[in-house]
């Protein structure tokens, strides 16, 4: 049966959201994606096509394919939904906005699981498109605010630069492997070795694109502008996550074509972008942008450079913390009403938050009950063969650590004004109850680990097998972390700025990236300028005609030797320009 | 076989009761003739397609799985252009009976079996629609311009006869051996229907006239005449000029130039009409793609394109239509009609993302079909600057969609005419369920396309 089952309660809400009156929006939202949460029981391993339609002797299918990445995919998005909408009905309080919130939201959600289940390339495709869109409306939601509208059209910019890519090397794969099949092409791929390495370039693209992997990370960062719990669900937790997803599953066309070796290298050095600018950022959803790219480098980095099981724990582990963060950011904005981590303060005064978000931070720190220290240290074992990356990670760790240890210690530090602690303990219950559960469930994920490594026969990889012992790695993992939060608390306490010549090579130059996207919006609405001056001159010429066309006794006179001699002159080119070439061509 | 003979008697009487009803001046009466009528020869037309009624009759029209089908097209197109006009325009009488006579030129273009019945039935589309625009008392400037395009486009296409006449000494419409004379007259072809189908460099006065004439008669001119445009311009190529290869090239560049006109000059339009015509400019290239590809497939993908930009671009003008009878064809006159009315609001933004190719439209599936064809004929350059035309094409279709759903303070509920409404839903639901099921219009397609290369 195929696993589309699973949207039909997202669908059936999005319905009632949409024609019920607004006061039932919230409900209906939650209701539905609990309803979904509750369908995943019922899904069925395997690969399942319905034909959709045929043409020319090729058939269009819509394949749905399940095996345990899948399910964990399936897994993060469904239990991780319910959370953000629960989170939102305290964040998203002005009334007349909450339907087209929640009915995106709602579209979202079910284009991620469709994304998730999609088993052929027209099938994934599809739940690509409606990812870029809906994510382009939820990065734009405050349409009222310029930056959102910038970040938004900035943000669809690179991602449609995505879809042309994957959009082309669909028509690519299907030109040469008469099948859009992932297994059939997988399959195949010894057959047609330029089309795979053609496809593989594209969609290596297209997943840099959706992922913010250099030299694509800017948007993602700019897309802070939208509400925090679009910031916790698309941003952080499922969408960026697609292009990871595409990576895991198509490693073989990856690693035969060798774009493996070339992602492994660029997501480094996203890593070491994102880690630069983590630490000299001050807005406080942004820091954990940076670190949400970060953590998307390394596991790209893990999984095209064989790490896979590593990299897939990474995955699914950072999800509940990364949320966390981002709903104990959105809060922290909400009650003070600053975005700069000097000035935030007062965190401390809702204790339940407060735990909250320090379990979070713990996680991604890599202590030990949390599931952010076993993706670590897998990711430590996978590498320990090699000095250089192991040297390299546990480098990544300790800055981690010493910049979200020290995000923590601003954020929390004794409130400015009286009115702080007011607004912190006003916080709606429903914003802090769902940050918890997530404190919670980066608890639990940590009990998936022993399962981690019984599935790994089970997948159609079988290089994923590779189970999980507790060795010395794990030492270095808190060793690392509890340096970098010690250094991040002197650094604080000693009031050290950071100054170092690597460290600003590595940040964002602003003027190149900044200027990129400038130069490639100028260019498109300077050519839009200048067809809009030509058609100005085309229009008012011809107006110019249709004017003496009313005006009688000029009529003959202005038509002998006016402007019409001109225009049929130009036809006369076209005519004589097409068939010179023709006679060249020919 | 005796309905067709009675399908053409009721032809001839549908135009001679339209013209002679024009007398007696009632709406009513002359709206339900009209719609009647054509819901007749709905049902016939797919009567005939259904048994296979294939000949050629009175020794000019020719049934055959292609002009049926396009005959059904045109005859459902009329059929919404017909309660557009009569929800929105001061003369209806006279339109529908301009329509009338149009949907004889149609019908003939669709089931041509020469050059000049060809001809004749595209100066039966075009006239009628010069004097509709006419009609409209600010349309004067359109008209003028229309008419001096039909009056070039004549021009052109006669010289191209009268080449082709000499090249070959038939102007049947049966494959030509190669000669250079004919290597003009096709040139010519490709420039007199360049007119009707918003070709580059031909286009240059269709936004002028899309923007100056009524929304409802822009929708007829953009959706009817051009898909005849479309029906003339494959039967002449494939039909005739099949072997001439070069001047598939030439299609190939003039989809490049349309489609780049088109988008680029829309990014930057204030006006609702204005931005549409531009958008339909460059849809013409996506299907000029289709048929530069010379094969079934291609063809078949550029006819489903062409189906679909109909009825998309109809229920578009629909409601641009109902917004201009209260002034307001800016994008900035958008702002708020999602909370006006949340069914028109729906409707033009799904039709503006079908443009953009949304799956599960209709849209999108033509464009598939079409990008699939052009790689797969060794065109794949073809495809991949139509991609990246129809992602440039998101950008100007942002802007009226953020405008209509961002909020506005007034918030006045507004309902649209109800034959309007009926037009915008039936376009709706054509692009909705052909894009979520296309199977059967794939089917009717390729149906079409193949008998042309039989």
């Amino acid at each position: 049966m195929l696993a589309l089952f699973i949207i039909i309660p997202l669908l059936i809400a999005l319905l009632g959201v949409a024609v019920l009156p607004d006061s039932y929006s919230k409900a209906i939202a939650l209701a539905g994606s609990v309803a979904g949460l509750a369908m995943l029981p019922f899904v069925q391993s395997g690969t399942y096509t319905m034909p959709w339609f045929s043409s020319a002797g090729f058939l269009f299918g819509i394949t749905t394919s399940v095996g345990v990445l899948n399910i964990i995919l399936l897994v993060m998005i469904l239990s991780i939904a319910p959370l953000v909408l629960l989170y939102s009905f305290g964040f998203m309080d002005t009334q007349s906005q909450q339907r087209r919130f929640y009915i995106e939201m709602l579209a979202f959600e079910a284009a991620m699981v469709l994304f998730a289940v999609s088993g052929n390339f027209i099938t994934m495709f599809i739940a690509w498109e409606f990812l870029s869109l809906t994510s382009y409306l939820l990065i734009g939601f405050w349409s009222d605010h310029s930056r959102a509208n910038r970040a938004a059209r900035k943000a669809i910019t690179i991602v449609f630069l995505g879809d042309v890519a994957i959009l082309s090397a669909i028509i690519i794969i299907a030109v040469a492997f008469h099948s859009l099949e992932f297994s059939s092409v997988l399959a195949a791929m010894p057959l047609h070795p330029q089309a795979a390495l053609a496809a593989a370039v594209l969609l290596a693209f297209a997943a840099l694109t959706k992922s913010a992997q250099f030299p694509f990370q800017e948007w993602l960062t700019d897309a802070m502008e939208g509400p925090a719990p679009v910031s916790a669900f698309l941003h952080s937790t499922t969408m960026v996550k697609a292009g990871v997803f595409l990576i895991i599953i198509l490693l073989p066309l990856f690693e035969a074509t060798g774009i493996a070796a070339v992602l492994s290298v660029v997501s480094l050095v996203t890593v070491a972008i994102a880690t630069a600018n983590a630490l000299k950022e001050r807005h406080v959803k942004k820091i954990i942008a940076y670190s949400t790219i970060q953590e998307l480098g390394l596991m790209i980095f893990a999984v095209s450079s064989g790490a896979v099981l590593a990299g897939v724990f990474l995955f699914f582990a950072q999800s509940f913390y990364k949320a966390l963060l981002f709903f104990s950011s959105g809060a922290m904005m909400k009650a003070t009403g600053k975005e700069d981590i000097t000035e935030i303060s007062g965190l401390r005064k809702n204790n339940v938050l407060y735990i909250a978000t320090l379990f979070g931070v713990l996680s991604i720190m890599g202590f030990v009950p949390f599931d952010g220290f076993f993706a670590n240290s897998m990711l430590g074992s996978a590498f320990s063969a090699n000095l250089l990356y192991y040297i390299i990670l546990n480098a990544f760790g300790i800055l981690t650590s010493f910049y979200m240890f020290r995000w923590l210690l601003f954020t929390s530090k004794k409130e400015n004004s009286p009115d702080t602690g007011i607004m912190y303990t006003a916080l709606p219950r429903s914003m802090v109850l769902s940050a918890m559960a997530l404190g919670v469930a980066a608890l639990l994920a940590s009990f998936v680990v022993p399962y981690f490594s019984a599935i790994s026969p089970a997948l159609p990889y079988s290089y994923l097998a590779s189970a999980y012992s507790f060795s010395v790695d794990g030492i270095v993992v808190i060793a690392a972390a509890a340096i970098g939060m010690a250094a991040g608390y002197i650094a604080l306490r000693k009031n050290i700025a950071i100054k170092s010549a690597a460290l600003n090579a590595l940040l964002y130059n602003k003027w190149i990236f900044n200027r990129f996207y400038e130069y490639s919006a100028a260019f498109v609405c300077g050519i839009g300028d200048g067809a809009e001056f030509l058609e100005q001159k085309i229009s008012s010429f011809y107006r110019g005609i249709a004017m003496s066309v009313y005006d009688s006794a000029g009529f003959i006179r202005k038509v002998s030797y006016g402007s019409i001699n001109l225009y049929v002159l130009t036809l006369a080119t076209a005519v004589v320009i097409a068939v010179v070439l023709i006679y060249f061509v020919t | 076989m005796i309905i067709v003979p009675i399908f053409f008697a009721v032809l001839a009487a549908f135009v001679a009761g339209n013209i002679a009803l024009l007398a007696f001046y009632r709406k009513r009466a002359q709206f339900a003739l009209n719609n009647a009528l054509i819901m007749f020869f709905v049902a016939a037309l797919s009567y005939i397609y259904a048994r296979g009624y294939f000949s050629v009759y009175f020794g000019f029209i020719s049934l055959n799985p292609f002009s049926v089908l396009f005959m059904l097209i045109f005859s459902i197109g009329l059929l919404l252009a017909n309660m557009l006009y009569y929800s929105f325009a001061d003369d209806y009488c006279e339109l529908a009976m301009l329509g009338s006579i149009s949907l004889i030129g149609m019908y003939t273009v669709a089931g041509s079996t020469s050059m000049v019945t060809v001809f004749l039935g595209l100066e039966l589309v075009s006239m009628p629609m010069v004097f509709s625009v006419l009609l409209a008392k600010r349309s004067l400037e359109a008209a003028a311009k229309l008419f001096i395009m039909a009056s070039v486009s004549i021009a052109l296409f006669s010289f191209a006869m009268a080449l082709a006449y000499g090249g070959s000494g038939s102007l049947a419409l049966s494959t030509n051996s190669y000669s250079s004379l004919l290597l003009f007259a096709v040139v010519l072809f490709i420039a007199a229907l360049g007119f009707e189908t918003s070709v580059f460099p031909f286009n240059v006065l269709i936004p002028d006239v899309y923007e100056g004439a009524p929304a409802y008669l822009t929708g007829t001119m953009g959706g009817i005449n051009k898909t005849a445009g479309f029906i003339a311009l494959v039967q002449i190529l494939i039909l005739v000029f099949i072997t001439y290869r070069s001047a598939f090239i030439a299609v190939a560049v003039l989809a490049v130039l349309t489609m780049f006109y088109g988008n680029i000059a829309a990014l930057m339009q204030k006006n609702m009409k204005r931005l549409l015509a531009y958008s339909s400019i460059s849809q013409a290239g996506y299907i000029l793609i289709g048929i530069a590809t010379y094969t079934a497939g291609g063809i078949s993908g550029a006819l489903f394109q062409v189906f679909a930009h109909m009825f998309i671009f109809i229920g578009m003008l629909a409601i641009i239509a109902w917004l201009e009878s209260s002034n307001r064809t800016d994008i900035k006159d958008l702002v708020g009609l999602g909370s006006e009315n949340r069914f028109a609001a729906f409707a033009l933004s799904l039709f503006m993302l079908s443009l953009i190719g949304l799956p599960f439209t209709t849209g999108f599936i033509g464009k598939l079909l079409i990008f699939l064809s052009a790689a797969g004929s060794g065109l794949l350059w073809l495809a991949v600057l139509g991609i990246i035309n129809s992602i440039i094409s998101v950008y100007y279709y942002a802007r009226p969609m953020i405008a209509i759903y961002s909020h506005s303070s007034h918030h006045k509920k507004a309902s649209m005419p109800v034959y309007a409404a009926m037009v915008v839903a039936i376009c709706l639901v054509i692009t909705l369920v052909f894009g979520i099921y296309p199977q059967p219009v794939i089917n009717l397609v390729t149906g079409a396309a193949a008998h042309l290369f039989m």
